[in-house]
């Protein structure tokens, strides 16, 4: 018996000519590794954690509540009257605020901190860096949250210093400016590392060649750098804009009521029984997420091909 | 059951040292193993509510338990005393807030219902009237209970959907060092005098209806405390979620007045907290705490229900809960420490009182209110 092993060439996927190659009886029909298994794990969590939810979600939406209970029948007057409502275009218009202040402040944040970092050469000290850079992210919220409050807070560290410029209290905390704060703080991480990893691929030698020209070292930044760690500050973009419009528990402490998103919203009506209204929140939320993400993949596209950058 | 010569274990192969061990065989063991392993994980699952003890003889039950201060105290005292004096009941606690636990209650009833997540517990009187609409409780069976006789009327219901084991109350708390002037009516909350001064846990209907039964109006007439709030939303500092940052606001002097629990602000104090509970003028809300079975468990498991509620209804269980949860209890031959009667919500002067309320109207209209408040008052804070 003979195996015919179909080549494929590295460039453009065309099918080579086959191969005949002469194998020699094997003890057992060779085994082979479809690309559906390899992927069948990742298939397996994603329609048990996601699909299967949404689905249930999807059956919630087709309910209305009213005077405390879900209705029995199906119907879509949860989701007529959740876009005609006023309000919850105003949640909306929110949670877009929300998260494209808290992405603007990563960025504003994020890109220095990833230069720095790319210019590093102290092994020691980078390693500091990237630790104080994650710490964050190995806390729990709400542990982190508390830790806000005592450092935003009327007699906090960052108020007792203000107070003490200024002579006034400033009020950062149970407001929108505490919760971008505490939130640039957790997805700061986000935005580096796309940003770190695009400045990585440039080349030395564009900046040294761009020097050698005349140009100053903001003009190389301008015209080499930036232009060329687009792709990756994109990328940080997204994943903070997604993280941020999505996010619940800093909102929810820190934002004392005053941050009202579609999020919170959401659990406001998961704990008062109004599970309709949260699925079809659930689903505009989930909307706004992929439709960010389109643009921001189309943004990246058009840096990647549209010249910029290539 | 998981049985050791099940055909599962037979075929899974093992291999000597000197047989090839091959990939497909290495697979299929694992894959034998990984059912056996799923058999085993699904014989020997318990959930919280199920029947099922996995073969044994033991009856399992799960009693919900409100979480913070000092309020899991007698349920889990009592369910060790329980456990002993009867070893064949395994009585396991689900400590959470209502507001947190009852919509998993709900969840799980919707996708089992004769698994409830919990079997019975402890539910305050919104949760209550929300279980009635969900159709959540099982009656119990007041004839049956020797301890019913001694529960003061005003705990007991006619439909028979669960009894009251102590009543709580909502009135003022303050922080004495942070607060100028000390709050003795209710009005306190929206007076434009405490403007970012007050604090507030989640949806307060209570505040509403304080300032609506104030204004003129009651639970059949929201609007004059809708208009009160909208006029001084300000007033509120932070809204909160949980009992521990509630704590911390007012204990700060963040925000240093609330309406509150009687119960909760008296451990606070007793913890430490420069606090103070004081029943409004126009009298504090009275919040009865009930014990519930829940329905779609089986018929042993709602008897054991039963004669459990019973049991922590009798004399010695009923003054426990009153006197850890500081609380009225609801038994007639219960009495609270001497040192807790003194407390100003147990003088008869705040005791006649208090408002009554229709918990019924409550539970209907609550997510209705929810919604108002977030629109017309919580985005005026």
């Amino acid at each position: 018996m003979a195996d015919v092993v179909q080549e494929r060439t590295r460039h453009g996927g065309a099918a080579s000519q086959p191969t005949e190659v002469q194998t020699g009886p094997p003890p057992h029909r060779r085994w082979r590794k479809p690309p559906y298994l390899l992927v069948a794990p990742a298939v397996f969590v994603l329609v048990a954690v996601f699909v299967v939810p949404m689905l249930t979600l999807a059956e919630f939406s087709l309910h209305r509540f009213t005077d405390g209970v879900s209705s029995p029948g199906r119907t879509l007057g949860e989701w007529s009257s959740f876009l005609g409502d006023g309000f919850q275009w105003r949640l909306i218009r929110n949670s877009i605020w929300f998260g494209a202040l808290t992405t603007i402040c990563c960025l504003l944040l994020g890109y220095p901190t990833a230069l720095a970092l790319h210019r590093l050469r102290t092994r020691w000290l980078a390693a500091l860096c990237y630790f104080l850079l994650f710490s964050p992210l190995l806390t729990s919220v709400v542990a982190r949250s508390y830790g806000w409050t005592l450092v935003l807070g009327d007699s906090g560290l960052v108020n007792s210093l203000l107070s003490g410029l200024t002579g006034a209290t400033w009020p950062l905390l149970y407001n929108t400016p505490g919760v971008v704060i505490a939130m640039t703080h957790i997805l700061l991480p986000f935005m580096v590392f796309p940003v770190l990893s695009s400045l990585r691929q440039i080349d030395d030698e564009l900046s040294a060649a761009a020097a050698d020209l005349g140009a100053t070292p903001a003009a190389r930044f301008r015209r080499v750098t930036l232009p060329l760690s687009l792709p990756g500050l994109v990328a940080g973009a997204q994943l903070c804009f997604a993280l941020t419009i999505s996010s619940f528990a800093t909102p929810s402490l820190l934002g004392g009521g005053r941050v009202q998103v579609l999020a919170t919203a959401m659990y406001d009506d998961v704990q008062n029984l109004n599970w309709p209204r949260a699925a079809v929140a659930a689903y505009v939320l989930l909307a706004l997420a992929l439709a960010a993400f389109t643009g921001f993949a189309a943004v990246q596209r058009r840096l990647l091909v549209g010249g910029r950058t290539r | 059951m998981h049985d050791d010569t099940s055909p599962a274990t037979q075929s899974t192969p093992l291999r000597t040292a000197s047989t090839a061990v091959t990939r497909r065989s290495l697979l299929r063991g694992l894959g034998s193993l990984g059912a056996l392993t799923l058999g085993a994980t699904a014989c020997g699952e318990v959930t919280a509510g199920g029947g099922s003890s996995g073969g044994g003889k033991k009856l399992d039950l799960t009693m919900f338990v409100f979480l913070g201060g000092n309020l899991g105290k007698m349920p889990k005292e009592f369910a060790d005393e329980w456990k002993s004096s009867h070893p064949n009941v395994n009585l396991e606690i689900y400590e959470q807030s209502n507001q947190v636990g009852y919509p998993k209650m709900v969840a799980q009833k919707k996708t089992d219902p004769a698994k409830p997540l919990v079997n019975l517990g402890f539910f305050n009187a919104q949760t209550t009237e929300q279980g009635i609409l969900d159709t959540m409780w099982a009656p119990l069976d007041y004839a049956a209970m020797k301890n019913v006789g001694d529960i003061r009327p005003e705990c007991k219901r006619d439909d028979h959907i669960g009894i009251g084991i102590g009543n709580d109350q909502i009135g003022l708390v303050y922080n004495k060092e942070k607060l100028d002037t000390k709050p003795t009516s209710w009005q306190a909350l929206w007076d434009p005098a405490n403007r970012g001064k007050v604090t507030l846990f989640g949806f307060p209907w209570y505040a509403v209806f304080a300032a609506a039964k104030l204004g003129g109006g009651g639970l059949d007439n929201m609007e004059p405390g809708w208009k009160a709030w909208q006029e001084n939303a300000e007033n509120i500092r932070t809204l909160v979620t949980s009992n521990p940052q509630y704590l911390n606001v007012l204990a700060s002097g963040s925000a240093p007045l609330t309406g509150y629990f009687n119960g909760t602000g008296n451990q606070w104090i007793a913890d430490g907290a420069p606090l103070e509970y004081v029943p409004p003028a126009e009298g504090a809300i009275s919040v009865p705490v009930n014990l519930q079975a829940v329905a779609g468990q089986s018929d042993s498991q709602l008897e054991a229900c039963q004669e459990i509620i019973d049991a922590m209804l009798s004399p010695k269980w009923c003054s426990r809960w009153a006197e850890t949860s500081v609380e009225v209890p609801a038994n007639t031959k219960s009495n609270l420490p001497v040192e807790l009667a003194k407390l100003p919500a147990f003088t008869q002067e705040n005791v006649d009182r208090m408002l009554q309320v229709d918990y019924a109207v409550v539970g209907k209209n609550q997510s209705a209110w929810n919604d108002r408040w977030q629109r017309d008052i919580v985005a005026r804070i």
